[in-house]
């Protein structure tokens, strides 16, 4: 990818505070126009990561490009297109949700015409419009989250930095967040998001794995399986007493890279392949060969993303043994 | 340039809705101020103690009455308690039912006489050491009173003597006049008689402290005297002639002795005329204030209090305001948005400004029923008032920098007013410091608007140049400051 096309670039960034690492020996690249999520346990360097791609920190080693520029107090420029959803609610308790808009519209330096119709937009986006007149202390924790991101867009940035937006809320609110990151990228936006909600990677065109403040890897959400699984998995159910057979026989077809029965649960197969897609017709094809095999169910198995993290973290802790 | 202006305002107008989501707070900053200026001035009566007093009376003189005691001491000691024993005196002080013990010397003219000066005892058990001083500077009043009425008594007394003696010189002189006109008709034995008993009046005369004193009158008291002295020589004279019989012979003398008796008399008449006020005290004080009178104590301290609200309001708002962005995390905002720190330094300058504008306009339009003048130009007033507000500002803006906490932050402010109460020259005289502690007057921004609003609000003089440049400075000092503690966070 050239330097051009990615939104974000960290190249080599190392920041200590003290002793602690901040984080150590960074390096990624954000394509534009994508969501990345970036995803770890508390205080692995995630929003250390977020402070040093917008300004707020500058690195001990290390290059930092953000839409093609080094970001930093002196560069205006470059702030007037970042949004920034920090992760506390940072807005004004005693300013009702229009006032707090507002007052972050002319930090922005949004110009008087027009912003009555530009900040009536944004609350209909993040639903806040019957609460226009509410005290920021009167809001819900929800509300607020969707506050602090109208504030992140009153600008129409290009580049969105969100730190774990979605945190303390409902699985229903958090849903209609990521619907809002969704249509914000499909407008050309990037969005650049941490999270401590594994399941969430799943909404992301790109994924970063933090540990430690480093970069344990870096994949879509579907490489991460496939990296941690070995491949991708179909689950077979048959009657009981054809499951010896049925392994048998996979086992012994080159598509097929390995067999597993499931623990608690008789006649259940996790058959690992390369592709399940294509896999798929052969595995019952294959099954359908063998008479003493009764096929209950097969389709293809993705298993929570939470186990696929351990999984990944176990075999990086295996490969440094 | 547009959106920088639009940045800075944006602070101005948070600052502005924050303040008035607050009304209690509002409520409080103004009505509280003024209530407590106008319990002070009700309830304000001055700097002069009363102290309760017990007096002890030498034996036998019990009978002093207790009018004249009053009289005797003035109004600032109140009579509580008087009698002979000095033991039961001093246990009235030892119980704190008095302040003072007063005890009056016995024999005061067995003692004059002797040539002692008696004591006044004033006897105290102050830890107060602005009470021990009125004690001691109202004890020394007193015995100047008593000393004065004491002379004004004796000097009564010689001119008694003087007028006796302008007595006895008429007569001599009548009768010197009837020898120098050559009468065989004057009593020798009656002159003689005279003679001796003028020379005793005139002896005491010549050795008493109205001569000295009767400068006051126009007498020339050193030629008096000897004059005086020079009348015993001729009386002498005389009266040995007398004894020999040979009178006639010495009509030259008599001449003299007739002359200088009539000059003397002259003078002695004018002695026993002149008030004993007068001789005492002949000077006395007259005073006059060209503004007509001193103003009451609450007019007097109403600039005071007003300077110290602007500026406690104005730390106090200052103080809290970056820290509780810090806190807030919205600082972290500020450093990613394209706002710079002068913005929102100048934008929350500008909204605090105009909200303690406001309480101050407020707080002067409810002074105004209570007869607090403004005699000085309101342009003057507003300028003097603004950059008061913000020199405080500053302060305050400099202490929330320096927070890590609002705790602290409130800490610190009132460390401020607590230096400002004892620094500032609000209750305290500033020259009674010492000089380098009187430099910490100089940075508060209370000391230099008292000096202005003093003379601004009951003077109608404008501030003096110090008064700008103090504030002025101190308004510099802690902005730039600010921006350098503050940047040193912002700008990492």
């Amino acid at each position: 990818m050239s330097t051009s096309q990615a939104s974000v670039e960290l190249s080599g960034v190392t920041l200590r505070f003290g002793e602690e690492v901040g984080v150590e020996d960074l390096s990624l690249q954000v394509p534009a126009g994508t969501i990345f999520g970036l995803i770890g346990p508390s205080g692995c360097g995630k929003t250390t990561t977020v402070r040093i791609c917008t300004g707020v920190y500058k690195p001990q080693q290390g290059t930092v490009r953000v839409l093609g520029q080094l970001p930093g107090r002196s560069n205006r420029r470059l702030r007037e297109q970042i949004g920034y959803v920090p992760q506390l609610f940072t807005l004004y308790p005693n300013l009702t949700v229009w006032e707090n808009l507002n007052f972050v519209a002319s930090l922005y330096g949004l110009s008087y015409l027009g912003r009555r119709r530009r900040l009536a937009e944004l609350l209909s986006f993040v639903e806040l419009t019957p609460a226009t007149k509410r005290l920021g202390r009167d809001l819900s924790g929800g509300m607020q989250r969707r506050l602090s991101l109208a504030c992140a867009l009153v600008h129409n940035p290009t580049l969105i930095f969100a730190d774990e937006p979605t945190a303390g809320l409902d699985p229903v609110l958090r849903n209609k967040f990521w619907e809002h990151f969704r249509t914000l990228r499909d407008q050309g936006r990037s969005l650049f998001v941490t999270t401590q909600y594994v399941g969430e990677v799943s909404n992301c065109d790109l994924v970063g794995v933090m540990r430690d403040g480093r970069l344990v890897m870096m994949d879509t959400p579907a490489g991460l399986r496939r990296t941690a699984l070995g491949g991708e998995i179909i689950r077979l159910v048959v009657e009981p007493s054809g499951v010896r057979e049925a392994a048998q026989a996979m086992l012994r077809h080159p598509a097929v890279n390995d067999v597993r029965r499931a623990r608690g649960e008789l006649g259940t197969l996790f058959v690992t392949v390369e592709r399940a897609g294509e896999a798929l017709p052969i595995v019952m094809n294959l099954l359908n060969e063998l008479p003493e095999v009764t096929v209950r169910t097969v389709e293809e198995y993705q298993p929570p993303f939470d186990d696929i993290l351990v999984t990944l973290l176990q075999q990086e802790d295996a490969r440094h043994v | 340039m547009f959106k920088s202006i639009i940045r800075t305002l944006s602070f101005f107008a948070k600052e502005i809705n924050e303040v008035r989501r607050q009304p209690r707070l509002v409520l409080s900053l103004l009505l509280g101020p003024f209530l407590i200026l106008l319990l002070f001035g009700v309830g304000y009566r001055g700097g002069q103690p009363t102290l309760r007093t017990a007096i002890v009376l030498p034996e036998g003189e019990q009978t002093v009455s207790e009018e004249y005691l009053r009289e005797l001491t003035g109004t600032n000691f109140e009579l509580i308690s008087v009698g002979s024993n000095r033991d039961e005196a001093m246990a009235l002080l030892g119980a704190y039912e008095v302040d003072v013990v007063q005890v009056f010397p016995s024999d005061m003219e067995a003692r004059v006489l002797r040539g002692e000066q008696g004591a006044v005892e004033f006897v105290s058990n102050q830890i107060d050491p602005f009470t021990e001083q009125w004690i001691q500077y109202l004890a020394y009043a007193q015995v100047s009173e008593i000393n004065r009425q004491i002379l004004v008594s004796n000097a009564g007394t010689m001119q008694g003597e003087a007028a006796d003696a302008s007595t006895q010189l008429g007569e001599v002189r009548g009768r010197l006049d009837t020898v120098l006109a050559g009468t065989s008709n004057v009593d020798q034995a009656e002159l003689q008689e005279s003679v001796r008993r003028l020379k005793q009046v005139s002896g005491a005369l010549a050795v008493s402290a109205l001569i000295t004193r009767g400068g006051a009158g126009g007498v020339d008291g050193e030629r008096t005297r000897a004059e005086l002295l020079a009348l015993q020589g001729d009386l002498d004279a005389l009266d040995q002639a007398i004894d020999a019989g040979d009178l006639e012979q010495e009509r030259e003398r008599v001449q003299t002795t007739r002359d200088r008796i009539a000059e003397l008399e002259s003078t002695a008449a004018t002695l026993s005329k002149l008030p004993p006020t007068v001789i005492v005290s002949p000077l006395a004080e007259s005073y006059q204030n060209l503004n007509g009178a001193a103003y009451a104590p609450m007019i007097f301290y109403a600039p005071s209090v007003l300077a110290m609200l602007v500026q406690h309001i104005a730390v106090t708002l200052g103080s809290l305001s970056l820290v509780r962005e810090r806190l807030l995390g919205a600082t972290e905002v500020f450093q990613v948005a394209p706002v710079s720190l002068w913005q929102i330094l100048i934008g929350k300058y500008l909204g605090y400004a105009l909200f303690i504008g406001l309480i101050t306009a407020a707080l002067a339009g409810l002074m105004i029923p209570l007869g607090i003048p403004f005699l000085g130009a309101p342009l003057i007033f507003t300028g003097l008032v603004l950059l008061l507000t913000v020199a405080s500002i500053g302060i305050g803006f400099l202490i929330s920098s320096l927070s890590r906490s609002e705790s602290q932050a409130v800490q610190l402010s009132m460390l401020v007013l607590l230096l400002s109460v004892f620094f500032s020259g609000f209750f305290l005289p500033l020259q009674n410091f010492w000089a380098p502690v009187r430099a910490v007057a100089q940075i508060l921004p209370l000391t230099h608007g008292i000096d202005g609003l003093l003379d601004l609000m009951l003077r109608g003089a404008p501030p003096e140049p110090s008064t700008w440049a103090g504030l002025g400075i101190i308004a510099a000092v802690t902005f730039f400051g600010t921006l350098w503690i503050e940047g040193r966070q912002f700008y990492r």
